[in-house]
């Protein structure tokens, strides 16, 4: 494999590896935030 | 039959889930989110099948590959949208059998689910003989464009629900009202 | 050396830059400076359109979840096979490159309406933090789809299955995130 392929797979890695570690932090946020509504609500 | 179906959404509403439903703080929404988001897989996946069928999408892949394959997620799809609409009607039942709109979103289903099956019984019959073209038969592209048609009808009139222009509680003109199914002097709205 | 790695470099660069800009005043500052444009949306012809026709802004929306219908499908398509869930008789490149169209169709008809929508209710999700969310996430989505998971599938997609899969894990959510918050806007205010 020559470096222009490596280089393409490992961008595409490091994207990823961010995009699902973004989407668990915003969920993980928006998750807190719900439940904290409900306790407001409901006790 | 129209006093019949409000007596019927009058007992409904009577009961202690829909109210429950109802009046939730996250439940309603999360059922409605629910229920829009999963045309992401029904029709979407509806939506891949018939313009395959037209020619405007996968036009190297095998037609019959694509809607065999594609038939379960999809069918998977509907039935969680039947589940959580009737949950919507469940949750407000006065009023959405009251709805002109739902009215009509109804006919166009049975419209849809017609058409799917005379689809289904022309594509067996054609025996796959035309499955790498890029274009299915002129019978089987009708049935794809009146597919489409029916779920962007379906579509325009679920979201319509949501506006009261015709509403039974806004007195709207007899014809209106007849095919909404308003009852005179209903109490409940 | 270093300059074979390019696109590499240009990732970690645009992550560093992007959690940088979220977590400084900057982020504050470029908001405020936007609010003018939003205002300017509002008097444009399509916000004029939107404020004024409720009926024609719920066919537009209609139409945006028929475009966000046909983005899942394609979306569940080509990802399905990187997941290996389906087609897996298929190359990953062929699957990529049919799903392509109709995935570019579905997100121009989803920008359009978006934008229609976005003029009519302007100021309204100028403050829902939810429509920046969004609006990040389709940026991130746009930009890996078509700057890193195209070139990626379209060459070498074959030799990875675990790239694959963690690619279409992304696409994944990142499309998830980028629907439920759309969902979200219309439950805000």
């Amino acid at each position: 494999m020559n470096e222009t392929d490596k280089d393409l797979q490992i961008a595409s890695a490091l994207a990823a590896t961010a995009i699902v570690i973004g989407f668990i932090v915003y969920w993980s946020f928006e998750i807190q935030a719900v439940r904290e509504m409900l306790k407001l609500a409901y006790g | 039959m129209n006093e019949s179906i409000y007596q019927l959404a009058v007992w409904l509403d009577s009961t202690r889930w829909s109210t429950m439903l109802h009046e939730s703080f996250y439940m309603y929404n999360w059922v409605e989110t629910t229920h829009v988001l999963t045309l992401m897989i029904s029709l979407g996946l509806l939506l891949v099948i018939d313009l395959r069928m037209l020619g405007y999408a996968l036009p190297g892949m095998p037609a019959s590959q694509v809607a065999d394959r594609l038939h379960w997620p999809m069918i998977f799809g509907f039935t969680v949208m039947f589940i959580t609409g009737a949950l919507l009607f469940y949750a407000i039942p006065v009023r959405s059998a009251q709805s002109l709109w739902l009215r009509i979103k109804f006919v166009l289903l049975i419209c849809a689910f017609v058409n799917a099956v005379l689809f289904h019984r022309q594509m067996r019959q054609a025996n796959n003989s035309w499955d790498t073209e890029r274009r299915a038969p002129a019978r089987l592209r009708l049935g794809a464009l009146l597919s489409i048609s029916f779920w962007v009808g379906v579509v325009i009139c679920g979201r319509l629900i949501a506006y009261d222009w015709f509403d039974c509680a806004k007195e709207p003109s007899p014809f209106i009202a007849t095919v909404a199914g308003c009852v005179a002097g209903q109490e409940q709205f | 050396m270093l300059m074979n790695y390019k696109r590499s470099i240009f990732t970690v660069l645009m992550i560093a830059l992007g959690t940088g800009f979220a977590l400084s005043d900057l982020r504050i500052e470029t908001w405020q400076g936007l609010q003018g444009v939003f205002e300017w949306s509002e008097t444009t012809l399509f916000g004029h359109i939107g404020k004024t026709w409720g009926a024609a802004f719920a066919v537009v929306e209609a139409f945006h979840l028929v475009g966000l219908a046909l983005l899942g499908g394609t979306i569940l398509f080509s990802d399905g096979r990187l997941l290996g869930l389906w087609f897996i008789d298929q190359s990953i490149a062929t699957v990529e490159q049919q799903a392509s169209r109709p995935f570019s169709a579905a997100l121009a008809l989803l920008i359009f309406t978006g934008v229609f929508m976005a003029c009519g209710v302007a100021m309204k999700i100028y403050y829902l933090p939810v429509f920046w969310y969004k609006m990040l996430a389709l940026f991130i989505g746009c930009a890996f789809v078509y700057g890193l998971r195209r070139p990626l599938l379209r060459t070498y997609a074959e030799s990875h299955p675990g790239l694959n899969k963690l690619v279409a894990v992304a696409s994944l959510m990142v499309w998830f995130t980028v629907t439920a918050t759309g969902r979200w806007i219309g439950f805000s205010g």
